[in-house]
């Protein structure tokens, strides 16, 4: 089995976050999150479904989730 | 409360700051901590004037257990017979009594700002009432820690008195006074608040929203008593933050006018409304979906200034870039660190929606580590005098991180002096008051942030 990964979905805005969600979701993509306000939209998939989904109206970018690191806290810089 | 214990006093403290512990559960737990705080751990919740049942009902829809006093005999409720319940209501007086743990892990604050439509007047730690006397020598005489508090004290007094020294030395050599004035305000605050002339500003930032997403807040440090806090997690950690990076990056931007004790002034935007947002675990990481849910969190709460002292060295990120475009179409503005890798901008700075700071050192060159490339503003970010949590209370730090809010605290203090300086027209604002440095703008953009 592929392995499952988390994605960022960007959306255009131009159409409604509930339908992108939709055809997301009807191409097997499991959303997690829905951010109304930043319109993006964050799940897990496989690297196919994340390919197909890049097709999906109202999307502008799939992109792997990034880490984020500031160190520890005695870092000398931060 | 969370925020008074140490980690490994912990559990002892969560089972003493139940709505059923006992009186002298709770006074245990409170001398066991050892500090002189009369706060019991436990929270009352006041509601608005005839809001007292809509007030009961808005704590069980967020999930907590709730006792009504009603429920007993006249109403005499005894707190040790109420169980496992989260909260007492008492409908009379209009006022519910919540444990430690419920608030913690909702996130109330005593500072928190409630909305206007809320049910809630206000948020109040639950205080020991003592017969007349000391309370501190009543804590005293049962503990036989109490003599250690004067040797922490006067440990805390050499710390604060070592680190103004330095940061004296730091800011006479960097900054040469022009004028009388600014010789009396060098010896007040850090060298990097005096860098952007913050000590001569008249604005404070009142009225305006600042939210710095990080590792959380000491939402019990002394130097922000009586602020409006509003906080949040994003990373299934209590928002009291066990790093330090937040509470260092919330006081530059945010900390008070004149700290406690003999303390250099090291924050601007003193009156302004902090939120914290935190998408940083306390090991200082994270993934960029907590980092976009404290964003579009940010956003749905209108903050004028989202500070985020984050990053990783990649590319821009069109999920980055979008929300800095939600947050400036909401006239909103996002600064964000350009990162320590002595590289390219890295994410999320390098978006073309957020703005980038890098970072100078007291000679007000670029840092060695300061990123570069997309830059669009630079600031004090080397040894750095800020707040961190306690005990420690005061720290120096390095890097873009410290230099990013100190950008967030100016923006504060613009957006203060017109309501037309918002999201793009304060990025403007910012870079055009900007004082010009004899660096490359791919270094330093449009020089170092001054205050209004």
């Amino acid at each position: 089995m592929a392995k499952q990964k988390r994605w960022v979905v960007t959306t255009s805005g131009k159409q409604p976050l509930s339908d992108v969600r939709k055809n997301l979701v009807e191409s097997g993509f499991t959303v997690d999150q829905v951010l109304g306000e930043i319109g993006l939209i964050i799940g897990t998939a496989e690297d196919d479904v994340a390919e197909r989904a890049r097709k999906i109206p109202g999307v502008v970018d799939v992109s792997q989730e990034a880490p984020v690191d500031i160190g520890p806290p005695d870092a000398p810089v931060t | 409360m969370a925020t008074k214990k140490t980690r490994s006093k912990k559990a002892v403290d969560a089972s003493a700051s139940r709505t059923s512990s006992s009186v002298d559960e709770i006074l245990l737990a409170a001398i066991e901590r050892g500090d002189d705080s009369l706060e019991t751990g436990r929270y009352l919740i006041t509601f608005k004037e005839g809001a007292a049942e809509e007030g009961l009902q808005s704590l069980g829809t967020q999930g907590m257990r709730v006792a009504d006093a009603r429920e007993f005999k006249n109403q005499e409720a005894l707190l040790e017979s109420v169980g496992d319940a989260d909260a007492l209501v008492f409908p009379e007086i209009g006022v519910a009594l919540v444990s430690g743990d419920a608030a913690q892990e909702r996130s109330f604050s005593t500072a928190s700002e409630v909305a206007a439509d809320s049910p809630i007047e206000s948020i109040d730690p639950e205080l020991f009432v003592f017969a007349e006397g000391s309370p501190g020598e009543y804590l005293h005489s049962f503990s036989a820690q109490g003599e250690n508090t004067s040797n922490e004290y006067l440990r805390g007094f050499i710390r604060a008195t070592e680190a103004i020294a330095n940061d004296l030395r730091l800011g006479m050599s960097a900054i040469q006074p022009q004028t009388e004035q600014e010789a009396v305000t060098a010896l007040g605050a850090t060298w990097g608040i005096n860098a952007c002339r913050v000590p001569l500003s008249t604005r404070h930032g009142v009225g305006i929203k600042v939210a710095v997403l990080d590792t959380g807040m000491d939402l019990g440090h002394p130097d922000f008593t009586g602020r409006s806090i509003v906080s949040q997690q994003f990373v299934g950690q209590p928002v009291q933050d066990l790093h330090s990076h937040g509470t260092h990056c919330i006081g530059t931007a945010c900390g008070p006018k004149s700290p406690v004790g003999v303390t250099p002034r090291y924050g601007i935007a003193f009156r302004s409304s902090i939120f914290v947002g935190k998408v940083l675990s306390n090991a200082g990481s994270s993934v960029a979906g907590s980092v976009l849910n404290g964003m579009n969190w940010a956003i749905a709460n209108r903050c004028d200034v989202i500070s985020m002292s984050l990053g990783s060295q990649a590319g821009p990120q069109p999920y980055y870039t979008a929300a800095g475009q939600a947050a400036l179409n909401n006239g909103l503005l996002i600064v964000a660190a350009a990162g320590n890798a002595g590289s390219f901008t890295g994410a999320p700075a390098n978006s073309p929606t957020i703005m980038a700071v890098a970072s100078l050192d007291p000679t007000l060159s670029p840092s060695s580590f300061s990123n570069f490339g997309k830059v669009e503003i630079a600031a004090p970010g080397r040894d750095v005098f800020s707040s961190v949590p306690r005990p420690t209370r005061y720290g120096i730090k390095s890097g873009t991180s410290m230099a990013t809010p100190h950008v967030a605290g100016c923006a504060a203090l613009w957006a203060q002096t017109s309501s037309a300086l918002r999201g793009v027209n304060l990025w403007n604002k910012l870079r055009a008051a900007a004082k010009p440095l004899s660096f490359p703008a791919a270094r330093v953009g449009a020089g170092l942030v001054q205050a209004p």
